[in-house]
């Protein structure tokens, strides 16, 4: 009887604890939808090899190299489609990136497109990619942006559609405020700036104002 | 017993200068290495996930034969360039 009781309880914790491993299973991807504020402030400083605070065009190219040389495993100038296969590039992307239709990317066709995404991060036009365009950029590889006029930029005028349509994504408990957990990918300085009554959490409004009001005065 | 010694002084002594050579070979394509784990970290996708994919269709419909021509011209000798101050 006793060794029943055992085995009872025994079943009973590993099912709380299945339980439990598949609550967190569901619960940790929507918490770690965007990097760590750390993790992006890292690969930022990798990009920004003269340690000035701004990623220009060279740093960024060279990190497209940097990238394009490691997917390129056989070292022969193109990501063919078994070395496609070893990336995450989306088929969808690669379909448009590929310009002559070889069914190879050449370091050209992936550096071009590298190019017109640091355009595209490039909100304020200054040709130099700042800590919040870059942490921007991260997002909208998540959510995407409102290109309206099709034009491969993010205008002021779409920027607060853009942000908009983050923070919808962003706030994964649909509660209409960001907390520091669900904007962990954001600069911790920047949180505390935008959330301008001080409650500790981000309305949608705090959210676009204060990227707004960052971007546009640099 | 003397030329053991005197072998064991040698090879510490090629050990020791030996390592700054190495170090001064491997550090560029250690810090290609680190720099794409960095960006990894972040961006799986290197041709930028959904962003990178909303450039790429709005970019097919604008560029010009010619431009392109010239970009990948441009872009293929900076890459090689860059290949090569990886391996100095």
């Amino acid at each position: 009887m006793e060794s029943g009781q055992e085995i009872m309880i025994f079943r009973g914790g590993w099912r709380c604890a299945f339980l439990v491993s598949c609550a967190l299973a569901l619960a940790v991807p929507a918490l770690s939808a965007f990097p760590a504020a750390a993790k992006i402030k890292a690969a930022f400083d990798a990009i920004d090899a003269s340690h000035n605070g701004a990623v220009s065009r060279d740093e960024w190219d060279a990190a497209s190299f940097a990238l394009f040389r490691a997917a390129d495993k056989n070292n022969d100038n193109q990501i063919d489609s078994d070395e496609i296969n070893n990336t995450s590039i989306a088929p969808d992307t690669f379909l448009r990136a590929d310009l002559n239709h070889d069914g190879k990317l050449s370091v050209s066709e992936f550096t071009e497109l590298r190019r017109a995404i640091f355009q595209t991060a490039d909100i304020d036009r200054d040709d130099f990619l700042s800590p919040v365009e870059y942490e921007l950029l991260i997002v909208m590889e998540k959510v995407g942006w409102q290109d309206r006029n099709q034009n491969g930029r993010v205008d002021l005028s779409e920027l607060s559609d853009s942000l908009a349509k983050a923070f919808d994504e962003i706030d994964t408990d649909h509660d209409g405020s960001l907390t520091t957990v669900e904007s962990e990918y954001m600069r911790p300085a920047a949180f505390k700036r935008y959330d301008t009554n001080q409650d500790g959490k981000l309305t949608r409004e705090e959210f676009v104002t204060g990227y707004r009001t960052e971007l546009i005065s640099g | 017993m003397k030329l053991h010694l005197s072998l064991f002084v040698a090879a510490l002594s090629l050990s020791t200068f030996a390592q700054p050579v190495f170090a001064a070979t491997q550090k560029p394509e250690a810090k290609a290495a680190a720099l794409v784990a960095a960006l990894e970290a972040v961006s799986p996708d290197p041709l930028g996930g959904r962003l990178g994919l909303a450039v790429a269709s709005s970019r097919s419909t604008t560029q010009t034969p010619a431009a392109t021509n010239v970009a990948t011209a441009q872009v293929s000798s900076a890459y090689a360039a860059w290949k090569a101050a990886k391996k100095s």
